[in-house]
């Protein structure tokens, strides 16, 4: 059956070549459409690195010296210093909470810090994330040490002020595994910073990769406090919307001391969903699944519609088929099997076009300013990364073909041979 | 015993504007080996009744028995199978398939079958060398003569040794000296080869040499 598709398709080269032209002009436009689709799907399927379950936040914020609640005598450093102590110790010990943390430039924030370690040889971007220094940062986030410290360990490393705690894909880039790399010296901001600690991949924000990070332990004086984000993470079983809703009253009144008031408590799943909402990320997904749609009823319709003009011409063949013995399941297969080869070779084709483009300009990546490190994975390998999306391509053009055949086919294949078959 | 029976057989078209009784109770029996022409007018039902009879078209009333077999209870797959083995169609505008080559349309009852590759193209090839068209494997249809066409179906036909044969006016689109050869390829299948042929044709010479004349008028038998 797969010779006689290929004589058919061979003797119909004329109608075939259009839509033989459609289909390489269509895999070209999969592979705009595919790859960077693949990419953003495959990364923002990775684990966060982090458990995002059980988050919540709160800010605070001060009184400016304007405002009519403002009082003068909570404003002098040592209030101000005890007064923070007291919304911490209020948070960390209020029913339900397990632990909470305060940080700066915090993990799934709108804006973030974008620092560079550098040795010698070279540089690389990363995410730098403060946290104040003896709160169980790592703790409630659930981020995990990989370099053989325990967690409780990893929490009290970095004092003072010249450690800093590395991900994982940070000590990849310095070439390193995680235990060997402890101790090593790099550059931060003018500055000579001993790496003390390595933790898991955390993906900074949910709208882009697992980025190179580090995580800095700050001193009270290192962050500002004149306004702040506390992390909470909620004990086992507690919900954090039930949470947020029911304690926001109790929360508010008892988290404004002196210049201090709360000022936004939310859950971290509300965060997540208003970064992703405003960086377009969602939308992003949107219109990608809806261009791969588009494009794929696009290509199926293309299909149809050849195949349709032939249903005649192919209808009378499949009568004579059929007087010989073909079954209507033989004439379908036939049909089916043109356009297998027909999509095959037009993907070969499309691919070896597109790869003339990619090569130059490289496949679509999680990110395109340079300098960041991204971590190894079969994205950043040019030749896996080719060959899984053109894979992908390869199976969304059969679906889509198959299906535009298999609709014309089975009337064609249904057809009564005593009828096709008159002598005029 | 009969190798084909038509047992009462009606068939009725229905169209939206018109019904068209093209077979009205006919009767008719064909003996193994026997070669039987059948006549008519135009339109008097003698393709539909060849069609029945060769199972590519349902009786509307009536039963039709090749070789012990009833058509009526085969299904689809068996239908086809049955088509394969037992029979094989030479029509009047030939059918050929125009993409396929001359060896490749000899071949396609027997892809049907399952036959393997080089066995097919051995035993296509053996047909078609006794049809006198050995040096003209890798031509198209287009490119051969209508006699040439038709020795083509009939290698076709024959190709998978089919015991039946039917013939739907085999020589009614040829002039009469290529329609005496093709006669003369049908009698050597018959008396050589002792297929079974039952035949349609306009030709009352051709029909004096077969062994039997069936005559139709109107969906009826009329001898
Ligand atoms: N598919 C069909 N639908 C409707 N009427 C048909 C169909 N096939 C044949 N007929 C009618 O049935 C009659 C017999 O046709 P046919 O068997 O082709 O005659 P013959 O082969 O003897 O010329 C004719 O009147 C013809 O118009
Ligand atoms: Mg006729």
């Amino acid at each position: 059956m797969i010779r006689i598709a290929l004589k058919n398709l061979w003797s119909q080269r004329k109608v075939y070549g259009w839509l033989a032209l459609e289909l390489i002009i269509l895999s070209i436009l999969a592979w705009v459409i595919v790859d960077p689709t693949v990419v953003r799907i495959y990364y923002a399927n990775q684990p966060l690195g982090y458990d995002s379950n059980r988050l919540a936040e709160i800010s605070i914020d001060s009184y400016p010296s304007t405002s009519s609640k403002y009082s003068a005598e909570a404003a002098d450093s040592a209030s101000v210093s005890d007064n923070f102590n007291r919304i911490l110790n209020t948070i960390s010990s209020f029913p339900g909470v397990e632990s909470a943390t305060v940080v700066s430039y915090e993990i799934e924030g709108h804006s973030s810090w974008n620092g560079g370690l550098y040795t010698d040889t070279d540089t690389v971007s990363v995410t730098g994330i403060m946290y104040l220094q003896g709160t169980p940062f790592f703790a409630t986030y659930g981020i995990k040490p990989v370099d053989g410290h325990s967690l409780k360990e990893l929490q009290e490393l970095g004092y003072p002020s010249d450690g800093i705690i590395i991900s994982e894909s940070t000590a990849q880039w310095l070439g390193k595994k995680p235990k060997e790399i402890l101790g090593m010296t790099v550059g931060e901001n003018q500055t000579e910073k001993r790496i003390v600690g390595v933790t898991n991949d955390v993906r900074p924000k949910s709208v882009g990769p697992n980025n190179t990070c580090m995580f800095i332990p700050a001193t009270k004086e290192n962050l500002s406090i004149e306004y702040f984000t506390i992390v909470f993470r909620l004990k086992d079983g507690i919900d954090p919307a039930k949470f947020v809703d029911e304690n926001r009253n109790a929360l508010n009144e008892k988290l404004s001391i002196g210049n201090y008031h709360p000022v936004e408590l939310r859950t971290y799943a509300d965060k997540s969903a208003e970064l992703q909402y405003t960086q377009g990320y969602t939308n992003a997904n949107r219109i990608g699944i809806f261009m791969a749609v588009f494009y794929l009823i696009n290509m199926a319709l293309g299909v149809i519609g050849t195949v349709w003009l032939q249903t005649r011409r192919r209808a009378g063949e499949a009568g004579i088929m059929k007087a010989f013995g073909a079954r209507p399941h033989h004439i379908t297969v036939t049909l089916i099997w043109e356009g297998i080869i027909l999509t095959s070779v037009t993907w070969i084709l499309g691919s070896a076009i597109y790869l003339q483009y990619a090569l130059r300009k490289g496949l679509a990546t999680a990110r395109y300013i340079n300098h960041w490190y991204i971590p190894k994975t079969w994205v950043t390998d040019f030749w896996t990364h080719f060959g899984i999306v053109a894979l992908i391509i390869l199976a969304l053009m059969l679906v889509a073909v198959v299906i535009g055949i298999w609709i014309p086919a089975r009337r064609i294949a249904r057809v009564d041979p005593a009828v096709t078959l008159k002598d005029e | 015993m009969a190798l084909i029976t038509l047992d009462k057989i009606s068939k009725l078209y229905r169209t939206k504007e018109i019904e068209t009784l093209a077979l009205d109770n006919v009767n008719l029996t064909v003996d193994p080996g026997e070669f039987v022409s059948v006549m008519g007018p135009s339109g008097c039902g003698k393709s539909t009744l060849l069609n029945i009879m060769g199972l590519l078209d349902r009786p509307t009333e009536g039963t039709v028995t090749i070789d012990g077999s009833k058509a009526s209870a085969l299904g689809d797959r068996e239908l086809a199978r049955f088509r394969n083995e037992n029979l094989g169609f030479i029509f009047q505008s030939f059918h050929l398939i125009e993409s396929l080559s001359v060896l490749d349309n000899v071949e396609v009852p027997l892809i049907y079958r399952g036959i393997g590759a080089r066995q097919r193209h051995e035993m296509a090839k053996e047909v078609l060398d006794k049809v006198g068209l050995s040096n003209r494997l890798k031509h198209h249809p287009s490119q051969l003569s209508g006699g040439q066409c038709q020795r083509v179906a009939i290698a076709r036909a024959v190709v998978g040794n089919p015991k039946i044969i039917l013939a739907d006016e085999p020589t009614g689109n040829l002039d009469s000296k290529i329609g005496a050869e093709i006669m003369n390829l049908l009698h050597r299948l018959n008396t050589d080869d002792g297929r079974t042929i039952v035949m349609v044709t306009h030709n009352e010479l051709q029909a004096a040499d077969t062994d039997r004349v069936v005559r139709f008028f109107d969906g009826r038998r009329t001898e």
